[in-house]
């Protein structure tokens, strides 16, 4: 039976942009990614928090990177989806894509 | 030209602020990005942030914690007023009574101490026993730290909350029975402010015109000139369940050391538990 708990739409987005970004998936790139579609400021902080949400859920997965230098001796966080978060997203895309195909178009403009 | 160096200030109330494995690859990625051309304000509104998620987060975390501190400190009036009527019982610490200055203030005071001690270690155990002792399980080692550090922050929360009351305007502090007036029992004088005389009920002897025989009478004293008004009516008796109920500035003050202990206390003990977890 499929799980019933959808995702929120900053979820989403996070998931969408962990699964294009695909091996270079930290923070950094993740909230770049997040910023260029949305056109405005996006928290690190929230990120790592939405992040560490669904990871609790079992939805994407982190590993640590090697320290460099340029940030200061600080490892990175990667993230990968899992095939759980992958289900998760399809589902989401279904249901969002037949929601908008019920929807009628708005008088004199395509929606 | 821009410095290479983010704001230490921001920098030093990050890694302090957000705890855990998140904090360093937070910490690297807003270095990464000051360094690639963000700006101080940029970072500064990146670390505040990080701060006000991280600590609704925890607060989120541990709200069976909170509910359950605010619930029981509600119960310390009630309690106090419950151990005053016992320290006052001349058959189980008449002779601490009786004892020389300073000795008998030394005695009262570590006897307050060690009962509101044991007042917020009940609080605990309770507390282990409603909630955590079904989602955590507590190692005897850890349980007891939290109770060593439960009374000590007691200890140091009410001498700090001492010293800050001493500070309010003497009349402020009379007629909320805060600072030294907070010795005053709950049952023995009121301070009233009667068209801007402060008044205090005292129990004094006087002469019975009845009987001609010296008694101990409630009476009304003007502090101003001293004079003995005949005795107004006696309110009625404190009960627990009546300081349980009590809003006002003392009884309200009177809570506050035990919420603060309980939540210090609690507060430690989730931390341990959390960090032996996330070892496991």
């Amino acid at each position: 039976m499929p799980d019933r708990s959808y995702l929120g739409e900053f979820e989403l987005m996070i998931l969408l942009a962990v699964l294009h970004l695909g091996d270079d998936a930290y923070g950094v790139p993740i909230s770049r990614e997040l910023e260029r579609h949305r056109g405005r400021d996006v928290s690190v902080g929230s990120v790592y928090a939405a992040l560490e949400r669904l990871e609790s859920k079992g939805l994407v997965a982190s590993s640590l990177g090697d320290p460099t230098p340029e940030r200061g001796g600080k490892a990175k966080r990667y993230f990968r989806i899992t095939k759980e978060g992958l289900r998760q997203v399809r589902e989401t895309r279904r249901v969002l894509t037949e929601l908008w195909r019920k929807l009628p178009e708005l008088k004199g403009e395509s929606i | 030209m821009k410095p290479t160096a983010p704001p230490r200030i921001a920098t030093w109330l990050l890694e302090h602020s957000t705890p855990g494995p998140r904090n360093e690859a937070l910490a690297g990625d807003l270095l990464e990005e000051f360094r690639q051309g963000r700006s101080a304000a940029w970072y500064w509104r990146q670390v505040l942030a990080a701060i006000a998620i991280a600590c609704f987060r925890e607060t989120l975390d541990r709200r069976t914690m909170l509910l359950f501190a605010v619930l029981w400190s509600i119960l310390a009036p009630g309690w106090d007023l419950l151990i005053e009527n016992v320290e006052h019982n001349p058959a189980l610490f008449g002779p601490m009574w009786t004892l020389a200055w300073p000795w008998s203030t030394f005695a009262a005071l570590g006897l307050s101490l060690l009962i509101g001690g044991a007042f917020i270690w009940t609080g605990v155990l309770v507390y282990l026993l409603l909630y955590g002792a079904m989602t955590l399980s507590f190692s005897l080692r850890g349980l007891r730290r939290t109770l060593a550090l439960s009374l000590s922050a007691f200890i140091a929360i009410s001498a700090a909350m001492f010293a800050l009351t001493l500070l309010l305007p003497v009349t402020t502090q009379a007629m909320n029975g805060l600072g030294l007036n907070a010795f005053i029992t709950p049952s023995a004088p009121k301070y009233e402010k009667q068209k801007n005389i402060y008044r205090v009920y005292r129990f004094t002897r006087q002469i019975d015109p009845q009987t001609g025989k010296s008694v101990v009478v409630r009476a009304l004293v003007d502090i101003d000139s001293n004079d003995f008004y005949p005795p107004p009516p006696a309110p009625a008796p404190p009960t627990p369940l009546s300081e349980i109920k009590n809003t006002n500035t003392r009884a309200i003050v009177a809570r506050l050391p035990y919420f603060l202990s309980m939540i210090y206390a609690l507060w430690g003990l989730s931390r341990l538990e959390k960090r032996r977890r996330t070892m496991a």
